[in-house]
């Protein structure tokens, strides 16, 4: 049994909410930093706090977890982690123990969260060998589901901020999110997250909030770019699949906070020389923002999402976008519809 | 449609609800089925937008897109409206044919009494 007994604590302010996360695991404390310095005294807290607290455990046997005879399974297979560069998926088992859901990642760990009380614990079995990506991916995930219940809803999009209008880009990978985001930074945009900003409603009205991380991108999309095919040695850094790279390390003053939310792009590749945008029907971009195979388990919190995810395409413009081979001219394209909503 | 995964609770409660698709599209039993009372289920949200609807289950985490002529059915489906009125409600709405509008009305309530989306409130209006 190597669960310890006193981890140290690190407090922290997601958007008004407290976050505390624990751990006394030197693995799980340098995984965790690069993303949490982002809210390092981020302002005063509401009341709310949440906890995340991660610790390493030699195995199942050695998890305080006991499930109770009421539990039920929601989900049994594959998932993808959260997170652009964690496509692959991972084996688990999902349940539902009353106020808790409980993430059985068999070899690699589990996660114990309880949104009623606002906490989460992870124990990994072999934090070591496991990429930091991954486990950055699981603390994301707990994230995503104790801020729920604070009516702050994680969607899978790219998200910008330009002149107080917020921009969101929704798709799957390879269909040009991160080479649009990159495209419109270089024009004045401001950066709030990669993969996974944070749509909050006050119950009058939506905002997009930051969610910085590192930004994934492949070789074809660093070829676009000469700040990143000519970056200093040591800025790019090899991922589990995409290489990546902090934002202020290459577009300095380019971080947002928060924003309105005034346009969704839902982007494909076409291979033609030139973009273009195409109106797209709001009840087929409130069916592409649901997630496919929503987990269930708060009915609540769930009726919450969908309501926050019908004002927000209800309240933004959606438009297909075509994507062409002009990557650099984007902001052409985009900016002046942008401007007119 | 998206594939979900549901529970068995909510399997065996469709099943208990389901009037067949066969059942009801066989024109003998439109005669019977007029007079039924279709119910939204009360875990089933639905959002309006620009004449379509989606819908979120929230036993299942399923969703499903309305077009204009299943938005026009579904609005009707308040436990206050026959088959038979819902039929002609959206033939007038619409401004289509009755004959048009009756195999839609019969797939679409076959379709979502089979998901789940109505209640077993199927019953004879007084």
């Amino acid at each position: 049994m190597t669960i310890a007994v006193r981890p140290l604590e690190y407090r922290f302010s997601f958007h008004g909410v407290g976050l505390r996360y624990l751990t006394s695991s030197p693995t799980l404390r340098a995984s965790m930093a690069e993303w949490l310095k982002h809210f390092r005294g981020d302002g005063p807290t509401e009341g709310v706090s949440l906890t995340i607290h991660f610790e390493e455990a030699p195995g199942r046997d050695a998890v305080p977890l006991a499930l109770s005879p009421a539990a039920r399974r929601l989900f049994s297979g594959t998932k993808p982690v959260m997170g652009s560069a964690m496509r692959a998926l991972w084996q688990c088992d999902i349940l539902q123990d009353g106020s808790h859901l409980v993430v059985d990642i068999h070899d690699q760990g589990l996660l114990d969260i309880d949104g009623a009380q606002g906490t989460a614990r992870g124990y990994f079995y072999h934090p070591a060998a496991m990429h930091q990506d991954r486990l950055e991916g699981f603390f994301h995930y707990a994230l995503a589901e104790l801020l729920k219940r604070n009516n702050m809803f994680t969607l899978h999009a790219t998200a910008l901020e330009y002149h107080g209008r917020g921009l969101l880009i929704l798709g799957n990978t390879g269909c040009g999110k991160t080479t649009t985001l990159l495209s419109l930074l270089r024009s004045g945009y401001r950066y709030l997250s990669d993969d996974h900003p944070v749509l909050w409603d006050s119950g009058t009205r939506l905002e997009l909030r930051a969610a910085p991380m590192k930004i994934d991108v492949t070789e074809q999309t660093i070829g676009f770019f000469p700040e990143l095919r000519d970056a200093m040695s040591g800025l790019l850094r090899q991922g589990a699949y995409k290489k990546s790279f902090q934002l202020e390390d290459i577009y300095s003053d380019s971080a947002g906070r928060s924003c309105e939310p005034t346009m969704i792009l839902f982007p494909h590749v076409t291979h033609m020389p030139h973009s273009c945008l195409e109106p797209l029907p709001k009840s087929r971009a409130l069916e592409l923002f649901m997630p496919e195979q929503s987990l269930v388990y708060d009915e609540e919190a769930a009726a919450r999402e969908f309501q926050a995810l019908s004002k927000l395409v209800q309240q933004a413009a959606c438009y297909r976008l075509h994507f062409g081979q002009d990557v650099l001219d984007l902001p052409q394209l985009i900016t002046p519809l942008l401007e007119r909503h | 449609m998206r594939q979900p995964f549901s529970t068995p609770d909510h399997e065996a409660e469709v099943a208990a609800m389901t009037i067949q698709r066969e059942e009801l599209s066989q024109g003998e039993d439109w005669g019977r089925l007029r007079e039924l009372v279709p119910v939204i289920h009360p875990k089933v949200q639905g959002v309006a937008l620009e004449g379509e609807t989606v819908l979120f289950d929230l036993r299942t985490g399923r969703s499903y897109r309305l077009n204009r002529v299943g938005t026009a059915i579904w609005e009707q489906c308040s436990g206050t409206a026959t088959l038979e009125e819902i039929h002609r409600s959206v033939c007038a709405h619409l401004n289509l044919s009755l004959e048009r509008v009756h195999d839609h009305v019969l797939s679409f309530v076959a379709q979502w009494s089979h998901e789940g989306l109505l209640t077993h409130g199927f019953s004879a209006k007084q």
